[in-house]
């Protein structure tokens, strides 16, 4: 039982922060251990393409929280496409298996902290790594399930009453992989393939609101969110080098590249709704949706779905 | 018979003398917005082993502690409750009964190997109680730490915790 429920927010609502898919600046609570499920999912042909993660999250210190998420996904084959990467890329509709994809850590510190009653600014670097390699064969790189490198980048977020904003921007710079494609004559063994993607900027504006409870009576009382978030990309060139048998390696012009490998920027908006059991469990549901441009990493709509929880230690 | 006599008038005796004790702890929170974040607060005061209850008011963001009796408390340790649950202190109010168990002086009192400076003003030994605010570095907001914290040390009391305070007006 939770001593002191007198939680009683009079007429006037608490906005939240608590982005479905992008991270707010503020942290976690020194020495609470948050468990977080995240799932994505898109309809491709007669195929359900499907991320799940899991991820760990704990508060170093009030203003350092580290993360650890493991990936898995049907994302990607063991190999890269047929006659990659000319065309073929991406491949929609084919069998990939699922598998692990690998870890990933993420770091975040608060440096600037602006607080006042019902109202807050902070300001947050952040930095991240990953050791995920997989036969990704888009562009667009994303560092928890696609592709290994490291990132970092600034997040501010403002709170003020029922109303909650939060601005991130990035840098992303994925490594290279390094695999293999089928040669598409008969006979001959797999070309050695080199892919490094590009240079990536991400960056995202997210807006949330408190519609319910208008009053609080305790902490058993479920809260609903809705949520506002725009997220995407802008990146370069994808670079690729082949080996073919008997000659050596060479790289692609990338003029040749289908769109999907080609520079490019884009922003989804995403529509979320957020449960909150207990003052502690959340539910999020978002749906994300073509806005400017597109990305060729997913097909639209994509559904995101988050289940997070803090475990506070006595 | 005669003894358990002897023991009720003492006891009568030692109760009408009365024993200094803070009676209550009230803390401002700035940068409160959520039920969540009002629960994080809440579970971090209450791994302080001096607290015996905290009451959060998320309605005025603020949260009221009960304290286990003669326990000796860490003001400190509160304020730092706050802040690793990542949010501010605004202030820190206490209401102290002065009696038997602390030494006063002109401007401060020692309570349970504590000092307590009043920051400014004396400190008279006749009011019932006194209500206390803290004045240190992250006890108090930043603005009003900037008003308090030029004031001149009076350095009565000489202690390894040592705490800065005004008495509510």
């Amino acid at each position: 039982m939770s001593i002191g429920l007198m939680l009683s927010l009079a007429q006037t609502g608490r906005a939240q922060e608590l982005f479905p898919n992008t991270e707010p600046a503020s942290n976690i609570p020194k020495g609470t251990l948050g468990i977080r499920l995240m799932s994505e999912f898109y309809k491709e042909s007669n195929q359900l393409r499907n991320f799940n993660g899991l991820r760990l999250m704990y508060g170093l210190t009030p203003k350092l929280s580290v993360y650890l998420t493991a990936a898995s996904s049907n994302h990607h084959k063991e190999k890269l496409p047929e006659e990659f990467p000319y065309h073929n890329t991406p491949e929609r509709g084919v069998y990939k298996p699922y598998k692990f994809n690998g870890f990933s850590l993420y770091a975040k510190y608060r440096f600037l902290t602006r607080d006042r009653t019902n109202e807050h600014l902070r300001m947050a670097a952040y930095a991240e790594a990953s050791a995920v390699n997989t036969a990704h064969d888009e562009g667009e790189p994303r560092l928890m399930d696609d592709t290994k490198g490291v990132g970092f980048g600034l997040i501010s977020t403002y709170l003020k009453n029922k109303f909650a904003v939060s601005l991130t921007a990035g840098v992303i710079l994925p490594g290279k992989f390094s695999g293999v494609q089928v040669d598409p004559i008969a006979g001959l063994p797999d070309i050695p393939t080199t892919v490094k993607y590009p240079t990536t900027i991400n960056y995202s504006l997210s807006f949330g609101y408190l519609v319910y409870p208008r009053t609080y009576r305790s902490y058993k009382q479920p809260n609903i969110n809705l949520y506002c978030e725009f997220m995407g990309k802008y990146y370069g060139d994808v670079r690729v080098w082949l080996t073919p048998y008997n000659a050596p390696e060479y790289e692609i012009r990338t003029s040749y590249f289908p769109k999907a490998l080609q520079a490019g920027f884009y922003v989804d908006i995403v529509p979320g709704v957020q449960l909150i059991l207990n003052s502690n469990t959340r539910i999020d549901f978002s749906t994300q949706l073509q806005f400017v441009k597109l990305s060729y990493a997913r097909l639209y709509p994509q559904f995101n779905i988050g289940l997070q929880h803090y475990l506070y230690w006595k | 018979m005669k003894i358990r006599l002897l023991f009720c008038i003492c006891l009568v005796f030692i109760s009408a003398v009365a024993t200094a004790q803070f009676t209550a702890v009230r803390i401002g929170v700035d940068g409160l917005t959520c039920s969540q974040c009002s629960r994080s607060v809440e579970m971090r005061l209450r791994k302080l082993d001096f607290i015996k209850e905290v009451q959060m008011d998320l309605a005025n963001t603020r949260a009221v502690l009960k304290l286990k009796p003669n326990a000796p408390i860490a003001f400190s340790q509160v304020a730092k409750a706050v802040t690793d649950a990542g949010f501010s202190v605004r202030f820190i109010d206490a209401d102290f009964k002065p009696g038997a168990g602390e030494q006063l002086r002109a401007s401060c009192f020692t309570y349970k190997n504590a000092c307590y400076e009043l920051a400014k003003g004396d400190l008279s030994a006749s009011v019932p109680v006194w209500k206390m605010r803290f004045v240190d570095k992250g006890m108090i907001d930043p603005v009003s730490y900037k008003k308090y914290h030029n004031l001149p040390v009076t350095a009565d009391c000489h202690c390894k915790t040592a705490y800065r305070f005004v008495l509510a007006d």
